[in-house]
């Protein structure tokens, strides 16, 4: 018989192994979701060219244009699972491929908040655009591993109407 | 105020540079969002709440950094870089920094 002991035990146990799984599942299920809306929003602004040259191409400097700093921003994080499988790949080296995934999402995401932006201001080109990278996590960054910082800036060329 | 990350501005000329200006910050979330952003760690995903501090900083920086160029009588700000760094757990600090000019026609 399972005394009353026994079943906190057997939940707890349950809740350390499963709840990461879980968490998993549903950070998937959020990338997933990611990916396809940042698929759709690509295509919508990809008329908004964008280059990390600092000249000013010629048909812009013809017709006469203003410039506007534009940027764009986002915070990730990874799940507490694919954290956990991240220190253990850590062990053995190699490319983390779950951070790399959470990079180039991110790195897409900025870009594209940057093009609405830079839409709103009725732009059709962004150059000399600079990304960087941080950790919101301080000194603890290495038992977190959670909160990544992206963003990225440029100047959007709005041609005289 | 003209901002932009390019060293001239198209059909402009700079008449004078005015120098170096700056500015920072430094930002931190309610202690309510802190602990929201901790769940939403778990899952993972976009910390909607930090992004926002992303922003505001980076706002308030530039803001600085404007208010410095108008002392110096510029109406323009280029070259201008920004860069974070993490200071403790939950905030970030903003820096941005360009170089304040006088643009004629």
């Amino acid at each position: 018989m399972m005394t009353m002991q026994g079943v906190v035990y057997f939940i707890l146990i349950l809740a350390v192994f499963c709840f990461p799984i879980v968490y998993f599942l549903i950070g998937s299920q959020i990338q997933k979701h990611h990916l396809s809306s940042l698929d759709r929003r690509e295509a919508l602004y990809k008329h908004i060219e964008v280059s990390n040259l600092k000249t000013v191409p010629e048909c812009y400097l013809e017709k006469g244009c203003t410039v506007e700093l534009v940027t764009g921003s986002v915070v990730m994080s990874i799940d507490t699972f694919r954290a956990m499988l991240i220190s253990i790949r850590q062990m053995f080296g190699g490319s983390l491929s779950a951070y790399e995934t959470i990079a180039s999402i991110a790195r897409r995401e900025v870009l594209v908040r940057m093009q609405e932006e830079a839409l709103g201001l009725n732009a059709t080109a962004i150059i000399n655009v600079r990304f960087g990278t941080s950790n919101l996590d301080g000194q603890a960054a290495q038992q977190q591993g959670g909160k990544l910082e992206f963003f990225c800036y440029g100047t959007a060329l709005i041609p005289k109407r | 105020m003209n901002l932009s990350t390019l060293e001239t501005i198209p059909g402009k000329t700079v008449s004078k540079h005015l120098g170096l200006v700056q500015g920072s910050s430094v930002r931190s979330k309610h202690m309510g969002r802190d602990i929201m952003a901790g769940f939403k760690n778990m899952v993972g995903g976009e910390l909607k709440g930090y992004t926002e501090l992303l922003i505001e900083s980076r706002a308030q920086a530039t803001e600085r950094m404007v208010k410095e160029a108008y002392h110096l009588g510029a109406n323009a700000i280029l070259n201008i870089r920004f860069s974070t760094s993490s200071i403790t757990a939950g905030a970030a600090e903003v820096f941005a920094y360009g170089t304040a000019v006088i643009l004629e026609d």
